[in-house]
């Protein structure tokens, strides 16, 4: 059952139970009032009418003259609404009660000498108060009184009526006065409930207006669950989209290779084809497989990072830097460009191996953004909070639109100079992976024809110096 | 047969090409990248260009432009193969988009379709002293008619066209004879004797063991 009908039907109750006992009390306490004057009333006149029917009669008598005589009596105080019977040796002696049967009154019979008794007796629609009592000169007679106190009964009843409308009156109102204040009480609730339902149906951004009751609190606590199913549901659709973005490259990368090996494979097949050709065919091939390998232990790598636990071990930057410097010596010597190091650091709680691919990673780079005779230079020093290691050369440059997608999985600045160099587009993609590992960051700085400054900033938490 | 230009930023994918296209007696230019296409197609005239869309520089899309200018008819060649990228590719005013990866025979119908549309095909195949016209539909040889079957003909149409180029028996059956065509591929053995025998070109028409047939020729 809903709160506001609880609400409504709680009213209703209380207030009619309310209602009912106290009309009932109200009814019958004038009732019974009425009754009491009534009886008081019979009862004086009862006794009024005895004295003077002993006054007035003589017992002695004939009995033709006595009934007479009773006869006039009893015409008399019909007039005055009131009937008067006579009994004699319990029974009828003068006028007979014909409203009333005999059976129901006969215990009144046997009233005592000087005593009188009186009764209520009912029969059909009719009430009647009822006083006997005997005779004190002839105690054979019995004088019966009765008197009609039916409109006092149908007083009660159009009371009863009375009420009974009242009620069905209030029941009408209270029930349209409830329903408006259950609806106002229970209000906060319904509007919470639009909220949730709006949530499920996928609107994220509705927000409850707090009130000034104890839904206050659960308003601002429905409020903090919207947002934060917005906001989750928000990164989960902007990861959808990444991933979306990710599927798209890859495929569009893993395509351009197959294109060229299912249709060098197709020519060798098909064509009349020269020996060079053929052989020129096979290379191209072996070149493409070699590529999508390439992209493949990459991406694979980049898996390995994210799922690998790193160990973090205390690495001495000046070992790392001239172990560095040892398997570039090679590759800076044919391209002919210096490297230069500066260290301020001691060591870094880092992961040896991930780092030193980081760093590998970001001087290739640079040595293919340099011309003959260029210059790099591996720095690591600390600032405040941090510390840093910094590979920066004085090649070609980033366009300063591209910055923000160089770590994109498959992103190339210049396509057709990487692709000529065989890479896959997923170094720097890697790096990030392990910076993030290291809960470190990448700062990209870059200007065009000038160079290209990375820096891998370490927080403490992972830092001494 | 066509000039064409190939519009394409991967090397090994513009050679393939290129390869495929004069081995069936095209003649083809290469061009790297949108700068570059823009400069040999002031210099000189096409039958038709192959595009790529993603090119350094001016994507396919925006080049098109200059092709429509140049009256160069022109097929979208890419790896770009969402139904939007089709619908705009061709409502921008390319002749057929080609999707990667594709298939060597496809991209030679293709291209052929294009150029029968703009009447840049040659009609007429010589070779020794056989002639065939395609347009009327006879060979001659030494001057004299050839009577060949309308089956003959269309099977003969496919081996020239795809010339050079080694044609399954399967191929031969669906490009000669028709998608629904239900046959055996003895049949085309038959008729591939018949033309043998009649043109006498039976080193002409090569057969490739366990494959199928080539129309070999050198220019």
């Amino acid at each position: 059952m809903k709160l506001r009908t609880k609400i409504l039907i709680s009213i209703l109750f209380v207030s009619l139970t309310t209602l009912s006992v106290c009309s009932y009390y109200l009814v019958n306490r004038n009732h019974l009032d009425n009754i009491a004057r009534e009886k008081e009333r019979s009862l004086n006149d009862f006794t009024f009418i005895m004295n003077s029917l002993e006054n007035g009669i003589d017992f002695q008598q004939s009995n033709d003259d006595l009934k007479l005589l009773f006869a006039r009596y009893i015409e008399y105080y019909a007039t005055r609404e009131i009937k008067l019977m006579v009994y004699k040796n319990n029974e009828p002696y003068s006028a007979s009660f014909t409203e009333i049967q005999r059976t129901k009154y006969n215990e009144l019979l046997t009233v005592q000498k000087k005593t009188r008794q009186l009764q209520v007796i009912k029969d059909n629609d009719l009430h009647y108060f009822l006083v006997t009592g005997k005779f004190a000169e002839a105690e054979e007679y019995t004088l019966i009184y009765a008197r009609n106190i039916s409109n006092i009964y149908e007083l009660r009843t159009q009371s009863v009526y009375l009420s009974l409308l009242l009620a069905a009156t209030l029941i009408l109102l209270l029930g349209f006065l409830s329903y408006l204040y259950s609806n106002w009480i229970t209000k906060p609730i319904e509007v919470l409930n639009r909220g949730a339902n709006s949530v499920s149906e996928g609107n994220y951004s509705v927000r409850i207006i707090p009130t000034k009751d104890e839904f206050n609190d659960l308003g601002n606590a429905f409020n903090q669950m919207a947002t934060a199913v917005e906001l989750r549901t928000k990164e989960l659709e902007q990861k959808a989209k990444e991933l979306q973005e990710f599927i798209d490259d890859l495929s569009h990368e893993m395509n351009t290779p197959l294109t060229s090996i299912q249709g060098y494979s197709e020519f060798l097949l098909n064509a009349n084809a020269t020996d060079v050709q053929k052989l020129k065919a096979a290379d191209v091939i072996r070149q493409e497989a070699r590529r999508m390998k390439d992209i493949y232990t990459k991406l694979m790598l980049i898996t390995v990072i994210r799922e690998q636990k790193p160990e973090f071990v205390s690495v001495l930057i000046e070992k790392l830097f001239s172990e560095l410097e040892a398997s570039f010596q090679l590759q800076l010597q044919e391209h002919n460009i210096n490297l230069e190091l500066y260290n301020d650091l001691e060591s870094l709680i880092i992961d040896y191996t991930l780092i030193h691919m980081l760093i590998s990673n970001l001087l290739k780079n640079s040595i293919q953004a340099l011309p003959s005779g260029g210059t790099i230079q591996l720095k690591a020093y600390k600032e405040v909070n941090s510390s840093i290691i910094e590979v920066s050369d004085n090649g070609y440059g980033i366009p300063k639109d591209k910055i923000n997608e160089i770590t994109k999985p498959f992103y190339r600045v210049d396509k057709s100079r990487s692709r000529k160099t065989g890479g896959a587009g997923l170094g720097l993609s890697i790096c990030k992976s392990i910076a993030d590992l290291h809960q470190a960051t990448l700062n990209i700085s870059s200007t065009e024809g000038e160079g290209t400054k990375i820096k891998i900033i370490f927080y403490n938490s992972v830092t001494t110096s | 047969m066509g000039h064409i230009l190939i519009v394409e930023d991967e090397q090994s994918i513009s050679d393939l090409i290129l390869m495929n296209l004069t081995m069936v007696g095209h003649t083809a230019v290469q061009a790297f990248d949108s700068k570059e296409a823009i400069e040999l197609l002031k210099l000189k005239r096409f039958d038709l260009c192959l595009l790529d869309i993603m090119l350094p520089g001016q994507d396919g899309f925006q080049l098109i432009e200059k092709f429509k200018i140049a009256m160069v008819p022109v097929i979208y060649l890419t790896a770009k193969s969402s139904l939007s990228d089709r619908v705009k590719g061709l409502n921008l005013g390319a002749e057929d988009y080609i999707t990667k990866p594709f298939e060597t025979l496809e991209l030679l119908a293709r291209v052929d379709v294009v150029l029968r549309r703009f009447g840049k095909t040659y009609t007429t195949f010589h070779y020794g002293d056989v002639e065939i016209s395609l347009a009327e539909r006879v060979v001659r040889k030494a001057d004299q008619m050839i009577d060949l079957t309308a089956q003959e003909f269309a099977l003969l149409e496919v081996l020239v066209q795809n010339r050079n180029l080694a044609l399954s028996r399967e191929k031969l059956l669906e490009a000669a004879w028709g998608y629904d065509y239900i046959g055996e591929t003895r049949t085309v053995d038959m008729h591939i004797q018949r033309l043998r025998k009649k043109l006498d070109w039976e080193d002409v028409i090569k057969t490739v063991y366990k494959y199928g047939y080539r129309l070999e020729v050198s220019y």
